[in-house]
């Protein structure tokens, strides 16, 4: 039995039931719960962006298997915003490789947009990380040779058919709005950390994804810079993108209106943010 | 698309280090040794071809020592005796016969002393042999009168420019003792060899010398309508009659050419060994450096397909920096290559060798191009596959 909302396997006897059009549906929390009666037909009806079902992942080292994820099912809607949070090595980062196609799982299923992604090939893969989804990592991942301007049309690189976005000035209003206008001429080497990560969010975002992945992407900046970077988070889904952001920083999951807790590579809990 | 990448591989490579691009250099070192080697060789093989073509096709030289290594011979002290040249007179098909002896000697003019060789032949014989069949006329002055006046022909360079002051006709020049008056000057040849000797007859060669009743060379010129393969062949049966044994080689204008192309044949092929295995070299160094740069830039690998790179993409990229850097090795190599001919030539010139040109096509240029190009391709290609098949999230893992 799984939740319907947020995707979780629940126990035998579920707490939180509803009830649509003659049919019991069961959710983890009183916040799915209510999430659901808002609008039962878009959770029943409709697709989410990523889907886990029944994930395992292992690392084989050889002579050791090193069991990571454990029986992970998740579901992520459009104009989510999720903070995926838990202790350093609880599998926030496999958990997020997997959702962003940059890594493929022991066992289970993974669903982009309904599509079952286990039978691809690498090619297509590359065309659906290229097309629907932007990443942001800790570590900024800048290319080293390239400038800030190449760097962040770097998406369009590799496109196998030009696109729109590329030629109708997009690029120039998102280095405007991410405060990079005079950094454009600028290496990464020779950029401020709060400044390589804000080209990084600005080349997840060139191509206009459905999906931003962010693993600790404040990680490596002084709390206010972080702050910074969140509040463009905030923004952006504000302005309806779906976002996962991994933190072990609560302040940080704040700003997300979903927060899903991983032990030991379980799912442990999911709630709602509710202040706002 | 593929231009894009271009730019890519440019950028990144104006990011790599110094010692990355050592391994270049055995691209470069092989490059450049087979573009001076062709320039060269053609230049050379169309120079000697003509030098050939000046004996014309009428002339045999004979020389001792076993056919098969005519040079042996000469440099063993062997000898063609007179009874031999004698009897060259009387062949058929035989108009002239010129036998040659030399030495290497000290020559003094106004008390400055210069060692050069010295050729000696007949006056009578070698005036024509000059004059007509190499169509080489005097500079100024003319043939010595008789086989025994104390007179000689000097070369052009060894009159002009071997003494502090230029050596005019009428001049004294002294060898072992004797003055011996200058009455001519032999136009420019164009070797370095023949433009710096001194030609004397042979009688007063055997003077200097003492040697007696032997020579070191015979040109023997055959008369028209006469096959020179033929006389060559009835030349060789009488003289192997007359000494007994096999020990000289005629020499038809053809075979010359034919071992002067093989000696050049020889040069050329083992440059070109060291060429190739240079070549080997360089590209196991730009396999190696491209292995490495795999390593180092795993990451990079890892952020490109995080952000869509397929594994064609990431292939192309490394296969076209590892073919730039090709590119510049060839670029850099061709630039030596050639100035070193250039550096050969002008050498050669000053020497007074004036056929070691340069020969060069822009096709030879943009086909040595397009072999580097290709030869980084191929040094990249094992690389820029396991760059390749790097998995995203493993790639991103390193540092
Ligand atoms: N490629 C890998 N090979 C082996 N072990 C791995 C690999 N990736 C992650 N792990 C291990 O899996 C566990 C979870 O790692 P990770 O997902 O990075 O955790 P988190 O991001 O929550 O800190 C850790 O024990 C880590 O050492
Ligand atoms: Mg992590
Ligand atoms: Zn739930």
């Amino acid at each position: 039995m799984y939740d319907i909302v947020c995707g979780m396997k629940l126990g035998d006897k579920p707490t939180f039931k509803g009830l649509h059009k003659r049919k019991t549906y069961c959710f983890c929390t009183k916040d799915c719960q209510s999430e659901f009666k808002k609008n039962p037909k878009k959770f029943i009806e409709g697709t989410p962006v990523v889907e886990l079902k029944n994930v395992y992942k292992e690392f084989d080292l050889g002579r050791v298997k090193v069991p990571v994820l454990h029986d992970l099912s998740l579901k992520i809607w459009e104009g989510d915003f999720v903070a995926l949070m838990g202790v350093s090595g609880s599998g926030k980062s496999t958990a997020m490789n997997i959702m962003g196609l940059l890594d493929d799982v022991t066992k289970g299923k993974v669903y982009i947009d309904g599509k079952e992604t286990s039978k691809m090939g690498s090619n297509e893969l590359a065309g659906l990380r290229n097309e629907k989804i932007g990443f942001v990592f800790q570590q900024f991942n800048l290319l080293g040779a390239l400038n800030c301007r190449d760097n962040i049309s770097l998406p369009f690189f590799f496109k196998k058919k030009s696109s729109k976005l590329e030629q109708n000035g997009n690029l120039d209003k998102l280095i405007n709005n991410v405060g990079l206008k005079d950094r454009v001429e600028h290496k990464p080497l020779e950029m401020s950390g709060g400044e390589q990560q804000r080209a990084a969010i600005a080349r997840a975002l060139v191509d206009e994804p459905e999906l931003v992945i962010a693993d600790e992407p404040t990680g490596n900046l002084d709390s206010k810079t972080g702050k910074m970077i969140m509040d463009e988070f905030r923004k952006l889904n504000d302005k309806g993108k779906t976002l996962i952001v991994v933190t072990h920083d609560s302040n940080i999951a704040n700003a997300a209106k979903r927060v899903l807790h991983l032990k030991d590579g379980r799912l442990i809990s999911n709630h709602n943010n509710h202040k706002k | 698309m593929i231009g894009k990448f271009f730019v890519l591989s440019f950028r990144n490579l104006r990011h790599r280090n110094v010692r990355s691009w050592l391994t270049v250099l055995g691209i470069i070192v092989g490059v450049a040794l087979i573009v001076s080697l062709v320039s060269l060789g053609k230049g050379l093989e169309n120079g000697i071809s003509q030098q050939l073509k000046m004996f014309g096709g009428d002339l045999l030289t004979i020389m001792p020592g076993e056919e098969t290594d005519p040079l042996l011979g000469i440099l063993g002290g062997d000898t063609i005796r007179d009874r031999d040249v004698d009897l060259l007179n009387d062949v058929s098909g035989v108009n002239l016969v010129v036998p040659f002896d030399m030495v290497y000697y000290q020559v003094e003019f106004k008390g400055e002393i210069n060692a050069t060789m010295i050729h000696g032949s007949p006056i009578e014989e070698s005036k024509e042999l000059y004059t007509e069949n190499r169509g080489l006329g005097m500079e100024a002055g003319k043939w010595p009168e008789r086989e025994t006046t104390n007179e000689l022909v000097l070369g052009y360079k060894i009159a002009k420019s071997q003494f502090r002051d230029e050596v005019f006709v009428g001049d004294e020049i002294r060898i072992k003792g004797k003055d011996f008056k200058v009455v001519g000057i032999l136009k420019e040849i164009g070797s370095a060899e023949d433009d710096n000797a001194v030609y004397i007859s042979l009688y007063n060669l055997r003077r200097i010398t003492g040697r007696q009743g032997t020579v070191k060379m015979v040109l023997v010129r055959i008369a028209p309508g006469y096959d020179q393969n033929k006389v060559a062949e009835d030349i060789k049966f009488i003289l192997r009659q007359e000494r007994g044994s096999a020990d000289f080689t005629v020499l038809t204008s053809e075979k010359t050419q034919a071992i002067v192309g093989d000696i050049l044949g020889a040069i050329q092929l083992s440059v070109l060994f060291i060429a190739i295995f240079a070549i080997l070299v360089g590209a196991i160094g730009v396999m190696n450096t491209m292995y490495t740069s795999v390593l180092e830039r795993r990451r990079e690998i890892g952020i490109m397909k995080a952000i869509g790179a397929t594994d064609t993409d990431i292939m192309d990229i490394f296969i076209i920096e590892s073919g730039v850097i090709g590119l510049i090795g060839g670029t850099i190599g061709i630039a030596i290559g050639l100035s070193l001919a250039k550096i050969a030539e002008i050498a050669a010139v000053k020497a007074g060798v004036k056929f070691l040109e340069v020969y060069i096509s822009v096709q030879f240029i943009l086909g040595v191009l397009a072999f580097a190009f290709l030869l980084g391709i191929i040094s990249g290609v094992l690389p820029a596959r396991q760059a390749a098949r790097l998995k995203p999230a493993e790639a991103l893992r390193y540092e």
